[in-house]
């Protein structure tokens, strides 16, 4: 009996396969049984075959629908600028919408994904990390890129890796890489108009407040210039008058002069020079000038310094002396009285360094606590009245600070009561000779102003040619000149400066440098290429560094700025004329 | 424990004298009654029960074919009586009025049964008005600790109304819990299904609890009465011939199987024997009769804490009607594939059930299953 389910009712209806049933009943009932058996079966068939049936006509239409989806994905592939890469979990492309990287995208099938970037170049690399992020992770992860075009010219991509899950198998993945050098460009651009801007905005500002600043002191100049064209006026007032013109003259000097240096500073067009100087030069001369101003007040200036500061120091000493006389100065002009006590000394900086600290204490007005902030504020002081009451630009304290930070250093206010201030000062001491410690007696009297003042020398045999276009400037010059006995013959521009100059036999020449018809600068060229070895100096209203550096070019010996000081003037002309005949040096 | 096994067939009345059984009646003696559904009408033979057995807990359900060893029948009672020696016996009832009650009740009968001591708990509920799934939900969130097995009550292939014992009397709209107490008592379980998953994975685009209006985006029955063709009308009973397997596309081992109790013509949606989430994914399934048979012995290899071959202990075997349906002919086969594997003097009595209750997964938590053959196998270590 090889049939189970026959077996089984054999043995339900106690019948043997081997024995004749004994009775109808028991036959009967057999064949229903075995009929039902049929019929099931047949209905279980019949199930299978619809279901396979129905079955394979879903599939079917799964299959209709993939390759229709996959239509519309590789459509949308052909549509994109971007390149859409798959790559299986071994990390071998498996897609391709396009090209990549000069390889066409049949040739990029099968492909290692990181052999079409350059496996060990910095953008293989790159996109692995990213890769290994990604996957590990399961975040989109996406990283950005830099290749050469065809033309050799650089171009900038985005890559985005995107881990694709599947069940119980590897992740594939989906790589979008877009060119973004347009982007960049565009940004570049926009930043670049912002900054612009920014600088436009930043300039309106510094030239109204430059107009305000320049404007004070200009209305004392005019308005006294015109109280003194008047008759009836007592000497004693006029010199008086004479005074507060110089004086605005002066602070208006002042103010230029800070403003130039304060927008090179901000322009980051400040050069700074580092040379090797002594300490005690500087603080020599700082103390020099200041002593006087401090003593005119009544008030203290004491410098001290501790045993272990170098002697001579890399910074520029230009620098650190406009710094010192700022600061210091600020000291004395708020202090009313008792006194400015600035120490010299080292102090740990950053990271194991060491900076040189001025530490400058005075027992002035000290400064308010809301206003701290605003003293290194350009065109600010601390309290606008005080501006009234002690002059100044407000420029001072900001330059100050610039420069420092040029130095390496910085302009700090330590510490500030009504009872006074104390400012730090520090800086870079640069690379200096090994132990050159030492200390110095600063006393008050080895510092008196020690820088030669000219009254009235004797240039009775000097003769001077003077080259300027400005009638007035001529007058100014030929009053100082011929107030020494020098004899001054005027040219009102380069052409006729240099004819004269050829012409007689002039100790020196005085020439500007912006003038009609030929500049100063031809001129001199051509005088030094006709042979004129006589000094030739600069008389000229550009004093920055490389306006003076481009005098020197050109073949004039040195180079004064306007307005010009009668001292510094006759210094100059002393210091030429004593070594007659000067070669120049150009070739 | 000492165990006896009746059955009563309306023809030739109780196959054993009752009064030979006389002495098990006691306070610890369950007397288990899987019963067909037209015995609500005859409340004699209950009541007769209770006359003889007044100390005893009766406790019983409707079914849709009733066990009696390796024999299915559909007009019988089917009993097991069961005196526990040192094991304490305890069991409560509770009334439901709708699904949504599915949730509460399950965690009010567990709270109704005193924790000290408890060791399984046997739970018949009734087949119709009752969400398994969410029954199980909250009787777990109360009880997790504890074997929970069991199964719904049935009605034939007719799906109108179960009953379950209340105060051995058929009762609807009821869920009945027993509990066993003491170190002594051993339950025992396995569940298996053994059918195959065919065609297309599915998703379930729209339903709610066990509600599948969608699938896939189409209606859902439309789906079924495609696959049946011809037999669509035999619907809802051959749509037991398509289980649904259900998983969520993340975690691929928690699968569940899911029958068909009723359809809806008007919205085309089709009400499972337990919840079937929107989103989750789904397949269908047929049976290899082979397999199925094969699945029923493998349940009972699977079985836990299964007792010496000398210890007497009793099997109730819960099986779903849509493998009646699908076996046929061949119904008592898997009754023996089980009872094969099971110790050589095991009694088995049970039922086909509208849904089986069993431990599943990593979980051990109980879990309502479709189309499984469930073992509990009850027995009482022998201390001295």
């Amino acid at each position: 009996m090889k049939n189970r389910l026959l077996a089984r009712q054999l043995k339900v209806l106690g019948l043997s396969p081997d024995s004749v049933p004994h009775s109808i009943v028991e036959w009967r009932s057999f064949l229903t049984r075995i009929e039902k058996a049929y019929e099931e079966n047949e209905r279980n068939h019949y199930l299978l075959e619809r279901s396979l049936e129905i079955s394979s006509k879903e599939m079917q239409c799964r299959w209709d629908e993939l390759k229709q989806f996959e239509r519309q994905w590789r459509s949308l592939g052909e549509c994109l600028p971007d390149v859409v890469i798959m790559v299986d979990a071994t990390g071998r492309i498996i897609f391709s919408n396009r090209g990549m990287n000069g390889i066409q995208p049949e040739s990029l099938i099968g492909q290692e994904l990181y052999a079409c970037y350059g496996a060990d170049t910095a953008n293989g690399i790159k996109i692995k990390q990213c890769v290994e992020r990604a996957v590990s992770e399961s975040i989109a992860c996406s990283v950005e890129i830099e290749m050469l075009d065809k033309s050799g010219s650089r171009r900038f991509f985005s890559v985005r890796v995107n881990p694709i899950q599947r069940a119980e198998q590897p992740a594939q993945l989906v790589f979008v890489q877009t060119d973004i050098t347009e982007t960049r460009t565009i940004e570049a651009a926009i930043e670049a108009r912002r900054r612009a801007e920014e600088a436009d905005e930043t300039k309106s500002r510094f030239l109204a407040n430059m107009s305000h600043e320049i404007r004070t002191p200009l209305t004392a100049i005019l308005g006294f210039s015109e109280i003194l064209a008047g008759h009836d006026i007592p000497d004693t007032q006029r010199l008086n008058i004479l005074d507060i013109i110089r004086r605005n003259g002066h602070l208006l000097l002042n103010i230029i002069n800070d403003i130039l240096d304060l927008s090179k500073v901000e322009a980051g067009k400040l050069d700074i020079e580092l040379t090797n100087m002594a300490l005690l030069r500087i603080v020599s001369d700082t103390k020099a000038l200041l002593g006087l101003r401090a003593a005119e007040k009544g008030v203290k200036l004491t410098i001290t310094s501790d045993s272990q500061i170098p002697s001579v120091i890399r910074t520029d000493p230009l620098r650190l002396r406009q710094i010192l006389l700022n600061v210091i100065g600020n000291a004395i002009k708020f202090t009313e009285k008792g006194s400015v006590d600035v120490s010299i000394g080292l102090i740990p900086g950053a990271n194991g360094t060491t900076k040189l600290a001025f530490t400058v204490k005075d027992t002035g007005i000290g400064i308010q606590k809301d206003q701290v902030e605003r003293i290194f504020a350009p065109f600010s002081q601390a309290d606008p009245s005080t501006t009234r009451k002690f002059g100044g630009t407000g420029l001072g304290l900001s330059l100050s600070k610039n420069l420092a930070k040029l130095l390496g250093g910085d302009v700090i206010l330590q510490e500030s009561t009504s009872h006074g201030s104390v400012f730090l000062v520090t800086i870079e001491p640069g690379t200096v000779e090994a132990n050159s410690a030492h200390s110095w007696d600063l006393t008050p009297e080895s510092f008196i102003n020690t820088s030669p003042g000219i009254n009235a020398p004797n240039f009775e045999n000097l003769s001077i040619l003077l080259v300027e276009d400005s009638l007035d400037n001529q007058i100014i010059v030929s009053y100082f000149l011929q107030d020494t006995g020098a004899s001054v013959v005027t040219a009102n521009n380069g052409r006729e400066g240099l004819a004269k100059a050829l012409a007689g036999k002039f100790d020196v020449v005085l020439m500007d440098l912006q003038m009609p018809e030929m500049d100063g600068y031809v001129a001199v060229k051509e005088l030094r290429r006709q042979g004129y070895t006589r000094p030739i100096v600069a008389l000229s209203a550009y004093s920055m560094d490389e306006d003076r550096r481009r005098c020197l070019d050109v073949g004039f010996n040195s180079h004064l700025s306007k307005p010009i000081d009668r001292d510094l003037l006759l210094q100059t002309i002393s210091r030429f004329s004593r070594r007659l005949p000067m070669v120049h040096a150009n070739a | 424990m000492i165990t006896k096994t009746v059955q009563y067939k309306p023809a030739s009345g109780w196959l054993v004298n009752l009064d030979e059984l006389s002495d098990m009646d006691s306070s610890d003696t369950v007397i288990l009654v899987f019963g067909a559904p037209s015995f609500k009408a005859e409340a004699e033979v209950f009541l007769d029960l209770k006359r003889r057995f007044p100390k005893s807990i009766a406790f019983g359900c409707s079914t849709s074919g009733e066990i009696f060893s390796s024999h299915m029948s559909d007009d019988s009672l089917s009993l097991a009586i069961m005196k526990f020696k040192t094991t304490k016996i305890r069991s409560a009832c509770v009334k439901i009025e709708n699904m949504m009650q599915s949730f509460e009740v399950g965690s009010q009968i567990i709270n109704e049964l005193d924790k000290e001591d408890l060791r399984a708990v046997f739970v018949l509920s009734d087949g119709l008005l009752v969400n398994g799934s969410e029954l199980l939900r909250g009787m777990n969130e109360v009880g997790h600790e504890k074997i929970i097995t069991g199964g719904m009550a049935g009605d034939g292939l007719r799906f109108k109304e179960t009953w379950v014992l209340k105060d051995g009397i058929p009762a609807n709209g009821y869920v009945a819990a027993l509990a066993f107490y003491g170190d002594d008592i051993r339950v025992g379980h396995g569940s298996m299904g053994g059918w195959n998953r065919f065609g297309p994975e599915r998703v379930i685009t729209k339903s709610k609890g066990n509600v599948v209006y969608e699938v896939d985006g189409r209606p859902a029955l439309q789906l079924y009465k495609e696959y049946l063709g011809d037999r669509a009308a035999g619907l809802p009973a051959t749509a037991l011939l398509f289980p649904m397997q259900i998983f969520s596309q993340e975690r691929s081992n928690d699968k569940l199987v899911r029958s068909v109790l009723a359809v809806d013509e008007s919205n085309q949606s089709m009400t499972f024997a337990g919840d079937v989430p929107e989103g989750s994914h789904a397949q269908l399934m047929l049976a290899n009769l082979n397999n199925l048979v094969e699945g029923a012995s493998d349940a009972a290899r699977k079985i836990t804490d299964l007792p010496g071959s000398h210890s007497p202990s009793l099997t109730i075997a819960v099986s779903c009607f849509g493998r009646r349906l699908v076996l046929g002919e061949r119904l008592d086969e898997e009754l023996e594939a089980a009872l094969d594997q099971l110790p050589a003097d095991t009694k088995m009595v049970g039922f086909y059930s509208y849904g089986e209750f069993s431990p599943a997964g990593f979980t051990k938590k109980c879990e309502l299953h479709n189309q499984t053959m469930t073992l509990t196998v009850i027995s009482e270590v022998a201390t001295g």
